[in-house]
């Protein structure tokens, strides 16, 4: 018969929390434990290694650098700490008289139960993602001008041709509208094929000084903050001089800066601003972006879409036709675009609302941010 | 007399395409750019029917009907909601909220100019 571990259990937690209730459970079943908040140093000298990190991609990157996997310790991924983890655990240890071997039974099922859960959940989000991934392609497909709008003026130029013998007569109307809509299929399938450029080429950073890169921003802006006047809208920009370097691909980030601001004008009402700055936390630089949208109706990133808009093809509003000279990305792939290019420059990129209390109703705005590590 | 519909959608192209559909098939044409201008335009002039787009800025397609069904002077106009718009959900909210029907973009011409017809006899 196995006996009762007379090594101690470790368990490794950053909240405070989690480690008063794991102790206090090993306690019980009279099992001696070592909790700790930090992961170094770490000692062979423990039974089991329970480890309860905050996402399972910390736990497998941890996993692989573990210095007794060798052993017969045990690594468990222990996040959520939730009562089901307990009962299981509880229930096995305290029917089987607190056996160590039973006790690793029991956190190894621990683990394969949350493993099962995380492949699921993955999994559903997956499904989601996709399944508002194509729902947003047939949209756009679909919308005021583009592929969808060709499939119509086709079928009406088949409901009016006249049969000439050798030739058919058009309407010569359709055919215009049918060329001038061709723009907007090209630009559509364009835009495709950028976003397949920029997957398929690496982008190769260079050092370069915040202040120069700030004294560059008026002409990376340029090109859109041209078409403000059209919607009435004024562009604020601010500046912070910060010290140190950036380690970026130019051309790439004014991309970025010029894919940021045709997101905001895009969906900020007639006669608002747009607030650009570029600023510093810490060792990060910062480029925000903060548009004011329609309360109801239009613009806005609800707080369960955040990350989804960020997915290829992903919309939650179509945009309007007279933006089209400007789009880059057609077809939803604008802030995949900008999250692909900040995640190469190891940065971090982020939209949500913002909802500010004016004098007479709340005000809506949409809040983009990039975030990008400062170099010596 | 020829009957008139009024169009409202955002999409400048996509309007054209409608007005020359409607146009050739003998019907006297107005266009709007959404739902606050459409509502103008309703109230102002003189339409027997409306069709219009689901998603656009500053008043959207389905608001819009609601205000229409509860305006006195135009609360009887028939909607024709024509939208990329194709879940069943929104489709019943379109309904509910008094649009007389609901055609998928990219339209065919015939379906909607057939959807038309039984609107206006």
């Amino acid at each position: 018969m196995n006996k009762r571990p007379e090594r101690p259990v470790y368990i490794y937690s950053r909240k405070e929390e989690n480690l008063k209730q794991l102790g206090s459970f090993f306690q019980q079943i009279k099992i001696p434990s070592t909790t700790s908040v930090s992961l170094e140093p770490l000692e062979q000298i423990y039974s089991i290694y329970i480890f309860c990190f905050e996402s399972f991609l910390e736990f497998q990157e941890y996993k692989k650098i573990f210095p007794f996997s060798q052993t017969t310790s045990v690594l468990v991924h222990l996040v959520p700490l939730n009562s089901t983890w307990y009962e299981n655990l509880a229930d096995i240890v305290l029917t089987n008289n607190q056996d160590l071997h039973i006790l690793k039974l029991a956190v190894e099922l621990a683990y394969l139960r949350e493993l099962e859960h995380k492949t699921k959940s993955h999994n559903h989000s997956k499904f989601l993602i996709q399944k508002k991934s194509i729902y947003s392609l047939t949209t756009s497909l679909s919308q005021g001008s583009g592929l969808g709008t060709s499939v119509t003026l086709i079928d009406m130029i088949d409901m009016q041709k006249k049969d000439c013998g050798k030739y058919y007569e058009i309407n010569k109307e359709i055919i215009e509208l049918l060329i001038k809509n061709n723009e907007h299929s090209r630009n559509l399938l364009e835009g495709l094929q950028n976003m397949v450029e920029l997957l398929e080429n690496s982008i190769s950073l260079e050092k370069i000084f915040i202040s120069k890169f700030l004294d560059k921003i008026p002409s990376f802006i340029e090109r859109i903050t041209s078409y403000f006047p059209k919607k009435n809208i004024e562009l604020i920009l601010q500046k912070e001089e910060v010290e140190g370097y950036l380690e970026i691909n130019e051309e790439k980030i004014q991309l970025v800066i010029e894919e940021l601001l045709l997101n905001a004008y895009k969906y900020s009402i007639v006669n608002s601003k747009i607030e650009f700055y570029l600023t510093s936390h810490e060792e990060n630089f910062i480029l925000k972006v903060r548009n004011q949208v329609h309360p109801e109706f239009y613009g806005g990133v609800p707080p369960e879409l955040e990350k989804l808009v960020r997915e290829p093809f992903v919309r939650i509003y179509p945009p309007g036709d007279e933006h089209f000279p400007l789009v880059k990305f057609g077809l939803g792939l604008g802030l995949t675009a900008i999250d692909y290019i900040v995640n190469q420059h190891n940065g971090f990129f982020s939209i949500r609302d913002e909802v500010v209390s004016g004098e007479k109703d709340n005000e809506n705005f949409v809040v983009a941010e990039i975030i990008l590590p400062i170099v010596e | 007399m020829a009957k008139r519909i009024l169009i409202i959608d955002d999409s400048a192209v996509f309007r054209k395409v409608l007005n020359l559909n409607l146009k050739n098939a003998g019907y006297e044409v107005g266009e709007a750019s959404d739902g606050v201008d459409g509502l103008k335009k309703l109230i102002e002039g003189n339409f027997d029917l409306v069709v219009c787009d689901v998603n656009m800025p500053n008043m959207d397609g389905l608001t819009f009907v609601s205000k229409v069904r509860s305006h006195e002077k135009v609360r009887y106009i028939p909607i024709v909601m024509l939208t990329t718009e194709s879940k069943e959900e929104k489709k019943q909210k379109g309904l509910e909220a008094g649009a007389k029907a609901w055609l998928v973009k990219p339209f065919s011409p015939e379906q909607l100019l057939n959807a038309i017809s039984k609107l206006l006899p």
